[in-house]
C-alpha cells in the first residue's frame, strides 16, 4: 500500500496542469485546436474557445495544430498557463487521419480521398443510425433510408454501385480497427415486410459515443483491408477506442435528449368528396363517391361493427362527411436518449467508459427501438516496450415495428402491411372513431359489408415485426517496439451477435394467404460471429535526409459464421398468445417459401504489404498490394492478388512563388491507381439436391416428401472478380485560408463481374452465378468551404458537398439478354442492360403513335398499355447537393443542412393508388364532367375522343394503367437537420462543477419539397421498399418519412 | 533482430499454409443434401405434385377465357400480363421436364419402368398444354442449361407430334415387366393394376391430341377410329385421371386451390364464377341442371328476401351492375341469374364491390367445398360459417364423361364409329353419376337428404330427354355440335383446358357472354409468352396481339368471341 502511494506521489509529482488558449495570429481563438505531447500517446484538444487544460511535465514539448495552420512545437518549461499563436498553414496541412488497418497517417501524405466526419457532427442528434447520420455530410456517400419507420434498415453507398447482383454496397464498417457487421440479415421477402422491418446492424453503433468518423472512398484507401473493403470502408473510431487523453484527470459527460417523432408528410386528403363510385356513397374502397353535404347523408354501420356491437350500431346510421383519419392515425413518438460518458487518463495509460439508453418511439403505433450501448476501452504503454489496448462493447438494440409488407394498393393488401390498406382510406370513413376489434374473438373489423379489408389499426396492435439484437464487439491489441522504428503489432477483434426476429400475427386479421390468417408466429435465431486475427509489422525510418519511409506488412485471418434457425407456425389457438405449442402447425419455411435454417461460413486469408516513401515534405509515394485467398472458391480460383499505387504532391512546399501567395495557402495534388477483389458468398460451386419433406399430404393421409434438382445452377469454375480505380484530387486552401477545396474524380469499374444471371425457364434452370459483364462508375466529389466570417466573436462557416455519380453496364456477353436486379420479374423493376446506367427502371408502357408520336388509348379510352417491357426511368440521382452553414457567436451556434437531390425516377405505387383512388385534393375537381385522357390518340391515329367518367379513367388509366403512368421525377429539396446550441462560456461555469455544459436545440427532415409530384401526395422520394439492397426506385407504400424536433443537454463534470 | 523478422515471416508462411488446408470442408453448404442422395421416387413424388400446380395454373385461364370463372379485361389485350403465365412456364419446363428428364435415365437403369412411364405421360399433357396455350415453344432446344441459354421455339405442331411418340413410348414402358412399383403415385396408387390405367390414360391421352387437331390433321378420323376400336380409353369414372387433394390444411396446405382461395379465410369468396356459367346451369333450359347444387354454392340464396342486402343502399354497393341496364341484346344474362345465382359478367373491370360472403362460390364437386342446400350462410373457417367438405377436392384432368363427348364430336364431324346423340347422352350420363357420386367417393356426408336438392334418376333422365329431344330437333350438323359441346362445357366444371380448346377448334357453345365493355378487340387465340422466357431469352420475341392462332386452330379470326 506504501509502495503504491509512493508511487502515485511521484507520478502526480512529476505533471503540472497547463491551462491555455490556442489562437490565430490576429489574436482570435482557434477552435477545436489539437494538443499533444510530444513522445507520448495521447493529448487533448481545445473547446470552441480555443481553450485547453492538460496535465504534462513541466519539461514536456507541446505539439499543436489546427485546421488550417501551422503545426507547432511548444517547450512547457514549467509554466502553467500558456496562450498558444498558430501561424496560419502555408506549407502543409497537418491533419492526421485515420486510414487502413487503423494507422494514423499525416494527411498530406494520401494519395487518396478521405473524409472526417467528427463527433459533434454525430452526437447530440435524435436518430441513432448512424448511416442516416451521415447523409450529406460527405461527398460521394450516399444515404437513402428505406422508411420512416424507427430502426427500419437503412442503405449506404460510396462511389456509386459497382456489381449488379452482388448484394448491397453497403461499405465495410471497421470499429476500433476490426471488422464490423453492417449487413441486414432480411428474413422475409420485401414483399413480406422484410425490406423495412429488418434494421441494418450498424443500428447497434452508438452515435454519442464516436470519436470520429473516417471515410475512405476510393479502392486505394481500402485496399489493405481486401475484398471486404471494396465498397469502401467507414473507418470509426469510439470514445473507448480513441486513447484519448483527457484534460482533465478524469472528465465525466453526462447528456440527455427528448425529441419528438413525428409523420412528416402525410397527403392533402379532399375535403369534398367521400368514399364510392361514380359519385354515389359506398363501402368501396376508393374515394370517388358523393360529394360531402350539409347537413350529411347517413349511412348504416358496417354488419361486422353492428355484429360485433350490436347495441351500440345496430340499425343506426352515422354521418357521411369527412373524419381526417389518416393523420389520427399516427402519433407523436417521443425519442430519449441518454447517455453517460467516463474518461481518464495518466500519463501512460487512458481509460474510457459509456453507457447509453436510446428509447425511440416511432409516429406509428407499436413501432420503437430500445437501444443499450456499454462500452469500456484503455491504452497502457509498458515500460518493457510494448503497449497494449482494448475494447469491448456491448449492445443491446430492440425494435419492434408493425409489419410493412409491399403492396400493389388492391382493397385488399396482397401481403400484410400496415400502410398497406391505410395511406388511401376514403375520406368518410371513420377510422379512429370506431372499434377495430371485436370484443370476443378479437378479430378486424371495419368498414366493408364482407369485412374483406383489414382494419389499419387492427394491422397495428396484431401484427408485429420484431428485432432484437444482443451484441458484443472489441478488440485486443499488442504492440511491441523490436527495435527503433520497428514495431509488431498483433490485433484480436471479434464480433459476436445473437439476433432474434419474430412475427408475431394474431388470428383474425384480414391480409396475407389463408395460413396468415389464422395466427402466424415466425421465429428466427441468428448467430454471426466474425473473429479477426491481425499481425504485422510497422517500419518507419528515414533513408536519407530528404527521404523517409514507412512499411507496414502482416496477414490477416478473418472467420465469419452465420447460422439461423427458424420456425413458422399457422393456426392459432389462444388469441393472443405468441408460443410455438399455442399453434397447429409448424414448418421450417418462411411465408415466401425460403428456408429458415440455414449456416454460412467462410473464412478470408490475405498477406498484405505497403510501402510509403516520402521525399522532402512535398512528394509521397505509396505502393501496396494484398493477395487473398478465400474459400467459398474451388482451390484453382479462390485466390487474387491485387495492387495498389498512390502520389501526392504538395506544390505549396515546393515552389516559391506560391509560398509568397496571398491567394493560395495550401495546394495538394494526388492521384492513385487501386485494385480491390470481390469474392461470391458461399456455396455456389457445388451441385446439390433439394428435398422437401411433407411437400404434399394425400387424402389417406401419406406423407408425400420430395426431391429435386435446384433451379440454381452451380459453376465450379466461377472466379473471384477484380475491381480496377482511378482517382485524382486537388486539395487547397486559398485566400487566407478562408476558402477550402477538395476535388475528386474517379473512374472504376468491375470487369466480369460476379453476376446471378437469370435464365429463361425453358432452360431448365433460372439462375447461375457467372462471371461476364462490366460496371463503369465514374464520379466527381467536391467539397467546397468558405468561412465567411471570422474574427474575436463571430464566425459563420459554409460548406457545400457535391456529389455526381454516372454508371453504365457494358460487355454483357451477347447471349445475355438482360439481367434483373431487383422488383417483380416482369412488373415494375431494375434491371442491368448493356450500354445502360446500372438499374434503370423497366416496366410496361403506353403504346406510341408513330406518327404523332402521342399516346394511345384503346378502344375503352384507358392507355393502351404493351405486353413487353421497356425502359420507364432512371432510379439514379443526376447529381445530390448539400449545403451545411454553421454560424457562430460567442457561445451560441446555428447549423442548417440543406440537402437536394437531382432527378432519380420512382415508380410510387403510393402516388398511383392515391390517385387512382381519388383520395387527394390533387382530383377536387368537379367529378361531374365527363374526361377525356388529354393530348392521345386512338389506334387509327385520330385524336381521343372517348370520354369515360372522370373514376373511370383515374381508376383504370392510372391505377391499373401500364407502368409507365407512375414514374415520377425524384428530385427533391430538404431542410436535414437544423440547430441551435448554446455552450455555457467557462466564466458562467466557473463557480460550478462543471467543466463544460450545452444546450442544443434541433431538428432533422424539417421540410421537404419534392417539386416534380403530384402537389397534394406530398409524396417523400426518399424511401425504398426494397429494403436494403441495390435495388432502388420503387415503392410500394414503405410508408411516410419521420420529422424529428427536440433538445439535448449535455453537462461534463 | 533480422533473425526476428525472418521468423516472423517464416510463421507466417507456416501458419497461412495450415490455414489454407481449412478452406476446402466449407465448399460445401452444410444444409444441403448431396446429389447422390437421388432417388426416383422422390423426384416422381416432385413430378406428380408440380404438375398438379401446372394444371391448375392453366386450368384458370381457360375457365377464365370460357365464362365458367371471369375475366376482368375490360379487352382482351389486357386482360393478362406475361407475369401471369411465368408460374406455368416455369412449372412445365424447371419442374415437369427437368424432373422427368433427370428421373428417366435414372429409372430406366432401375429397370422401373412404371416411374419410366408416368414421367413420360406427365411430360406429354404438359408439352400439349404449352402448345395449346402459347403456340410454339421451346422444346428441342430446351432443357439443355447453359449448354444452349436462349432456345429457340419448335413449331407447335412439332411439340405435337414428340409428345405423342412421348406417349406411345410410355405405353410401351407400362407393358415392361417393372421390378418396383412408385413409392407414392398419386392418380393410380389405389388401383390393382396401376400400369393398366396409365396405359388406358395415355392411349386417351392421343385421343385428345387427335380430336384437338383434327383441323389440321386429313388422318385424324383413322387415328381415332383406331383408338375406339381397341377402346383402351376411360371410359368408365373408375378410370378418371383426376388429383385428389385432401383436407390436411397447413404446413403444408393440401386441400383443392379453389377452397383455399374461398373457404380458407373468413374474408370469403375470392374467385368470382362467370354468370354465363350459372345462367347455362340454372336458365338456359326449362330445368335446373341435377349438377347445379353440387357445382356451386349460394351465399345468399334469394336476394329479394335476405336481410344482408334488404336495403336498397347495402345491395347497390354490393352489386350495383343490378342498378343499371343491361347493355346486352335480349336474351343474353346479365348481372345476377336466378334470385341468387350471383356472378360477374365476362370483362367486367369494376372495382371490386363488397360482396365476397354474398357471391356464388365453388361447390363440393370439384373443390371439395359447401353442397347448396339453401343454407343461406357465407363461408369461411370461423364457427358459424360453411366449410363445406374440407377442401377435400380433385383436379378433373380427364374424365371418362370427356371420352364421350369427344366420341360424339368425332362420330359427328369425322364419321367415326359411334352415333353421336348417344354418345353425348353417355357423356352426360357419366358426368351426373361422377358428380352424384363423389361426395361418397370423399367420405363427405352431404348435409341434406332432401331430393328437392339432391341428384335422382328422375332428374337425370329428363335433364337427358331435354337434350335429347333439342338433339333430334337439330337440323344442322352445326347445331348439334353445339349441342354435344354446351354438354361437354358442363360436363368439364374444375377443367378449363378442354372447353378453352374445344371453343377455338368448334366455335361451341355459341352463346357465349360477350363482354361487357362493347369493344374488347379479338378473343384470345394465344397467351401472350410468360415474362420470364421473354425477358431472359435473347430469342423470344412477345406477341403484339392476342389472336395469334395456334398451329391446330385454323378458324377465321373472328371465329370466337
Amino acid at each position: 500500500m506504501g509502495i503504491l502511494l509512493l508511487i502515485g506521489n511521484g507520478l502526480l509529482a512529476q505533471t503540472t496542469e497547463v491551462t491555455g488558449k490556442v489562437t490565430d495570429p490576429s489574436g482570435s481563438p482557434v477552435p477545436n485546436a489539437s494538443i499533444r505531447i510530444k513522445g507520448v500517446r495521447g493529448g487533448t484538444s481545445a473547446d470552441a474557445n480555443g481553450a485547453f487544460k492538460i496535465k504534462v511535465a513541466p519539461s514536456a514539448v507541446l505539439i499543436v495544430s489546427g485546421v488550417g495552420f501551422e503545426t507547432t512545437e511548444v517547450p512547457v518549461n514549467g509554466r502553467t498557463s500558456l496562450t498558444l499563436s498558430l501561424k496560419s498553414g502555408t506549407s502543409a496541412l497537418s491533419e492526421v487521419v485515420v486510414t487502413a488497418l487503423g494507422r494514423e497517417k499525416d494527411k498530406k501524405a494520401l494519395g487518396f480521398a478521405v473524409s472526417s466526419v467528427k463527433a459533434k457532427d454525430l452526437e447530440q442528434r435524435p436518430d441513432g443510425d448512424i448511416a442516416r447520420l451521415l447523409n450529406g455530410k460527405a461527398p460521394g456517400v450516399n444515404v437513402l433510408a428505406s422508411s420512416g419507420i424507427s430502426g427500419s434498415g437503412t442503405n449506404i453507398s460510396i462511389r456509386g454501385i459497382s456489381t449488379i447482383t452482388g448484394g448491397a454496397s453497403t461499405p465495410l464498417f471497421v470499429v476500433d480497427g476490426v471488422p464490423f457487421d453492417g449487413g441486414t440479415n432480411v428474413n422475409a421477402n420485401f414483399q413480406y415486410g422484410g425490406g423495412i422491418s429488418t434494421s441494418s446492424r450498424f443500428l447497434d453503433l452508438d452515435p454519442n459515443n464516436i470519436e470520429s468518423v473516417n471515410i475512405l472512398k476510393g479502392l486505394a484507401a481500402s485496399v489493405l483491408y481486401g475484398e471486404a473493403g471494396r465498397n469502401g470502408v467507414i473507418v470509426v473510431t469510439t470514445k473507448n477506442g480513441s486513447g484519448r487523453h483527457t484534460a482533465r484527470k478524469m472528465e465525466i459527460t453526462g447528456t440527455q435528449s427528448i425529441f419528438a417523432n413525428h409523420v412528416a408528410n402525410l397527403p392533402d386528403y379532399t375535403h369534398r368528396y367521400g368514399g364510392g363510385f361514380d359519385l354515389a356513397p359506398s363501402a368501396a374502397f376508393s374515394n370517388w363517391g358523393a360529394e360531402f353535404t350539409n347537413p350529411p347523408l347517413q349511412t348504416a354501420y358496417s354488419p361486422s361493427l353492428q355484429a360485433a356491437y350490436p347495441d351500440l350500431y345496430a340499425g343506426k346510421n352515422q354521418d357521411y362527411k369527412y373524419y381526417n383519419s389518416v393523420p389520427k392515425f399516427f402519433r407523436t413518438g417521443l425519442i430519449s436518449t441518454s447517455s453517460i460518458n467516463v474518461a481518464a487518463s495518466g500519463p501512460n495509460t487512458t481509460f474510457n467508459a459509456n453507457y447509453s439508453y436510446m428509447d425511440d418511439e416511432g409516429f406509428t403505433p407499436n413501432n420503437r427501438v430500445y437501444k443499450n450501448n456499454l462500452g469500456l476501452g484503455g491504452t497502457a504503454k509498458l515500460a518493457n516496450k510494448f503497449s497494449a489496448n482494448a475494447v469491448l462493447n456491448l449492445a443491446i438494440t430492440d425494435m419492434q415495428t408493425p409489419t410493412v409488407g409491399a403492396n400493389g394498393g388492391g382493397g385488399s393488401a396482397d401481403n400484410a402491411s400496415v400502410f398497406g390498406n391505410l395511406m388511401f382510406t376514403p375520406t368518410s370513413i371513420n377510422l379512429m372513431g370506431l372499434p377495430f376489434q371485436n370484443p370476443v374473438d378479437g378479430s378486424s373489423i371495419y368498414y366493408r359489408n364482407g369485412n374483406d379489408i383489414e382494419n389499419p389499426r387492427w394491422a397495428a396492435n396484431n401484427n408485429i415485426s420484431h428485432d432484437k439484437t444482443y451484441r458484443t464487439y472489441g478488440t485486443m491489441g499488442l504492440k511491441y517496439d523490436l527495435i527503433q522504428g520497428l514495431s509488431l503489432n498483433y490485433r484480436f477483434g471479434a464480433d459476436f451477435y445473437a439476433e432474434y426476429q419474430s412475427l408475431t400475427v394474431n388470428k383474425g386479421g384480414k391480409q396475407g394467404n389463408a395460413a396468415y390468417q389464422t395466427g402466424t408466429y415466425r421465429t428466427t435465431n441468428i448467430q454471426n460471429t466474425i473473429l479477426n486475427h491481425t499481425l504485422s509489422l510497422t517500419y518507419n525510418t528515414n533513408l536519407s535526409h530528404d527521404l523517409t519511409l514507412n512499411v507496414d506488412a502482416g496477414g490477416d485471418l478473418r472467420h465469419d459464421y452465420y447460422s439461423q434457425n427458424g420456425m413458422l407456425s399457422n393456426g392459432q389457438l389462444v388469441f393472443g398468445l405468441f408460443d410455438h405449442s399455442n399453434f397447429t402447425s409448424h414448418d421450417v419455411l418462411d411465408e415466401g417459401g425460403n428456408d429458415l435454417d440455414y449456416k454460412n461460413e467462410e473464412i478470408r486469408e490475405g498477406i498484405y504489404a505497403q510501402a510509403a516513401l516520402g521525399y522532402k515534405d512535398y512528394l509521397y509515394l505509396t505502393a501496396s498490394g494484398r493477395h487473398d485467398w478465400v474459400s467459398t472458391l474451388e482451390p484453382n480460383n479462390r485466390t487474387k492478388l491485387y495492387p495498389s499505387v498512390s502520389l501526392s504532391f504538395i506544390p505549396t512546399s515546393v515552389f516559391s512563388f506560391l509560398q509568397d501567395s496571398k491567394a493560395v495557402n495550401y495546394l495538394k495534388l494526388r492521384a492513385g491507381y487501386a485494385t480491390s477483389a470481390h469474392f461470391p458468398t458461399p456455396y455456389n460451386t457445388r451441385s446439390y439436391l433439394s428435398q422437401t419433406t411433407n411437400a404434399f399430404i394425400d387424402r389417406t393421409g401419406k406423407v408425400i416428401n420430395t426431391g429435386a434438382i435446384p433451379n440454381t445452377l452451380p459453376n465450379p469454375n466461377l472466379k473471384p472478380e477484380l475491381i480496377r480505380e482511378i482517382e485524382a484530387g486537388i486539395e487547397g486552401r486559398f485566400f487566407d485560408n478562408r476558402v477550402t477545396l477538395d476535388v475528386t474524380g474517379y473512374f472504376r469499374t468491375a470487369k466480369d463481374q460476379l453476376l446471378d444471371r437469370q435464365l429463361d425457364a425453358s432452360t431448365g434452370y433460372d439462375k447461375i452465378q457467372i462471371n461476364a459483364g462490366s460496371v463503369d462508375n465514374k464520379g466527381l466529389e467536391i467539397q467546397l468551404g468558405y468561412t465567411v466570417i471570422r474574427n474575436q466573436d463571430w464566425r459563420w462557416d459554409l460548406t457545400g458537398n457535391f456529389t455526381l455519380n454516372r454508371s453504365k453496364v457494358h460487355d454483357m456477353p451477347d447471349d445475355i439478354k438482360q439481367i434483373l436486379i431487383g422488383g417483380y420479374s416482369g412488373g415494375p423493376a431494375t434491371y442491368a442492360i448493356n450500354g445502360k446506367p446500372l438499374g434503370i427502371l423497366q416496366g410496361s408502357y403506353v403504346q406510341v403513335d408513330p406518327k404523332s408520336g402521342k399516346k394511345m388509348v384503346d378502344a375503352n379510352g384507358y392507355f393502351l398499355g404493351s405486353s413487353d417491357i421497356a425502359e420507364i426511368g432512371d432510379p439514379n440521382a443526376k447529381y445530390n447537393l448539400s449545403g451545411i452553414s454553421v454560424l457562430s457567436y460567442k457561445w451560441i451556434s446555428f447549423r442548417m443542412q440543406w440537402d437536394y437531390v437531382r432527378g432519380g425516377a420512382i415508380w410510387s405505387n403510393t402516388i398511383r393508388t392515391l390517385l387512382s383512388r381519388g383520395v387527394t385534393r390533387d382530383t377536387d375537381f368537379d367529378r361531374t364532367l365527363p374526361f377525356i385522357i388529354p393530348n392521345t390518340v386512338k389506334q387509327d391515329g385520330t385524336p381521343n375522343d372517348i370520354q369515360q367518367s372522370v373514376d373511370n379513367i383515374y381508376f383504370n388509366a392510372y391505377g391499373f394503367g401500364p407502368a409507365s403512368v407512375t414514374v415520377w421525377d425524384g428530385t427533391v429539396i430538404r431542410l436535414r437537420e437544423l440547430s441551435l446550441a448554446f455552450s455555457l462560456p467557462a466564466k458562467i461555469l466557473k463557480s460550478t462543477p462543471f467543466g463544460s455544459a450545452s444546450i442544443n436545440l434541433s431538428g432533422t427532415n424539417l421540410w421537404y419539397l419534392a417539386p416534380n409530384v403530384p402537389k397534394h401526395t406530398n409524396y417523400d422520394p426518399e424511401s425504398n421498399s426494397l429494403g436494403v439492397g441495390n435495388a432502388k426506385g420503387l415503392d410500394l407504400f414503405a410508408g411516410p418519412s419521420s420529422r424529428r424536433l427536440g433538445a439535448t443537454l449535455r453537462l461534463t463534470f | 533482430m533480422t533473425s526476428k523478422i525472418k521468423l516472423f515471416f517464416a510463421a507466417a508462411v507456416v501458419i497461412l499454409a495450415s490455414c489454407n488446408k481449412q478452406l476446402s470442408p466449407l465448399l460445401n453448404d452444410p444444409s444441403k443434401a448431396s446429389p447422390s442422395a437421388a432417388d426416383p421416387d422422390l423426384y416422381l413424388n416432385f413430378l406428380q405434385t408440380e404438375f398438379k400446380t401446372f394444371y391448375k395454373d392453366a386450368t384458370d385461364y381457360g375457365e377464365q377465357m370460357t365464362r365458367m370463372q371471369t375475366m376482368f379485361g375490360p379487352t382482351y389485350f389486357n386482360a393478362y400480363t406475361p407475369t401471369s403465365f411465368d408460374e406455368m412456364w416455369q412449372k412445365a419446363y424447371m419442374s415437369v421436364f427437368k424432373t422427368a428428364n433427370t428421373m428417366i435415365p435414372i429409372a430406366e437403369s432401375k429397370q422401373e419402368y412404371t416411374h419410366e412411364g408416368i414421367a413420360q405421360v406427365l411430360k406429354a399433357y404438359t408439352m400439349m398444354t404449352l402448345v395449346d396455350f402459347f403456340g410454339d415453344v421451346p422444346y428441342s432446344e430446351a432443357s439443355q442449361g447453359l449448354t444452349n441459354t436462349n432456345p429457340k421455339v419448335d413449331p407447335g405442331k412439332s411439340v405435337y407430334d414428340s409428345a405423342i411418340a412421348l406417349l406411345d413410348a410410355a405405353i410401351a414402358n407400362f407393358g415392361k415387366d417393372a421390378s418396383f412399383a412408385p413409392a407414392s403415385d398419386l392418380f393410380y396408387g389405389d388401383k390393382k393394376d396401376p400400369a393398366a390405367s396409365w396405359t388406358t390414360l395415355a392411349k386417351t391421352l392421343k385421343l385428345k391430341a387427335y380430336i384437338t387437331t383434327r383441323l389440321v390433321d386429313n388422318t385424324a378420323a383413322s387415328k381415332i377410329t383406331a383408338l375406339l376400336t381397341e377402346n383402351d380409353l376411360i371410359n368408365t369414372p373408375d378410370q378418371d385421371f383426376v388429383f385428389s387433394y385432401s383436407t390436411h390444411s397447413a404446413s403444408p396446405d393440401a386441400r383443392a386451390s379453389h377452397y383455399v382461395n374461398n373457404y380458407g379465410t373468413d374474408n370469403a369468396a375470392q374467385d368470382y364464377i362467370g354468370t354465363y356459367f350459372l345462367w347455362t346451369l340454372v336458365e338456359e333450359k326449362p330445368m335446373l341442371d341435377p349438377r347445379t347444387p353440387y357445382y356451386v354454392y349460394r351465399q345468399l340464396d334469394d336476394m329479394s328476401t335476405d336481410s344482408r342486402v334488404a336495403s336498397q343502399t347495402t345491395r347497390q354497393f354490393a352489386i350495383p351492375c343490378l342498378y343499371r341496364t343491361s347493355p346486352y341484346p335480349a336474351g343474353t344474362c346479365y348481372c345476377l341469374v336466378g334470385g341468387g345465382y350471383w356472378g360477374r359478367d365476362h370483362g367486367n373491370n369494376e372495382g371490386i364491390p363488397p360482396d365476397n360472403a354474398l357471391r356464388t362460390t365453388w361447390g363440393v364437386y370439384p373443390a371439395g367445398g359447401a353442397f347448396d342446400a339453401e343454407q343461406n350462410k357465407a363461408i369461411g373457417q370461423s364457427s358459424g360459417k360453411i366449410t363445406g367438405a374440407g377442401g377435400n377436392g380433385i383436379n378433373p384432368i380427364w374424365l371418362s364423361s370427356f371420352t364421350n363427348f369427344v366420341k360424339a364430336e368425332a362420330a359427328l364431324v369425322l364419321g367415326t364409329a359411334g352415333d353421336p346423340k348417344t354418345l353425348m347422352l353417355a357423356g352426360i350420363d357419366a358426368s351426373m353419376s361422377k358428380v352424384a357420386g363423389f361426395a361418397g367417393s370423399i367420405g363427405y356426408t352431404l348435409p341434406t337428404a332432401d331430393t328437392a336438392y339432391l341428384m335422382t334418376d328422375y332428374k337425370v333422365h329428363k335433364y337427358d330427354s331435354i337434350v335429347g329431344k333439342q338433339f333430334d330437333a337439330a337440323t344442322s350438323t352445326d347445331a348439334k355440335l353445339n349441342l354435344i359441346e354446351k354438354e361437354y362445357y358442363l360436363a368439364a366444371w374444375g377443367n378449363g383446358i378442354e372447353p378453352f380448346n374445344t371453343y377455338r377448334r368448334t366455335g361451341k357453345p355459341d352463346n357465349m357472354q360477350p363482354t361487357l365493355g362493347p369493344s374488347p378487340g379479338s378473343f384470345i387465340r394465344s397467351f401472350f409468352y410468360a415474362s420470364v422466357y421473354v425477358n431472359y431469352n435473347k430469342n423470344a420475341t412477345q406477341k403484339t396481339v392476342v389472336n395469334e392462332k395456334v398451329f391446330w386452330d385454323t378458324n377465321p379470326d373472328n371465329f370466337v368471341h
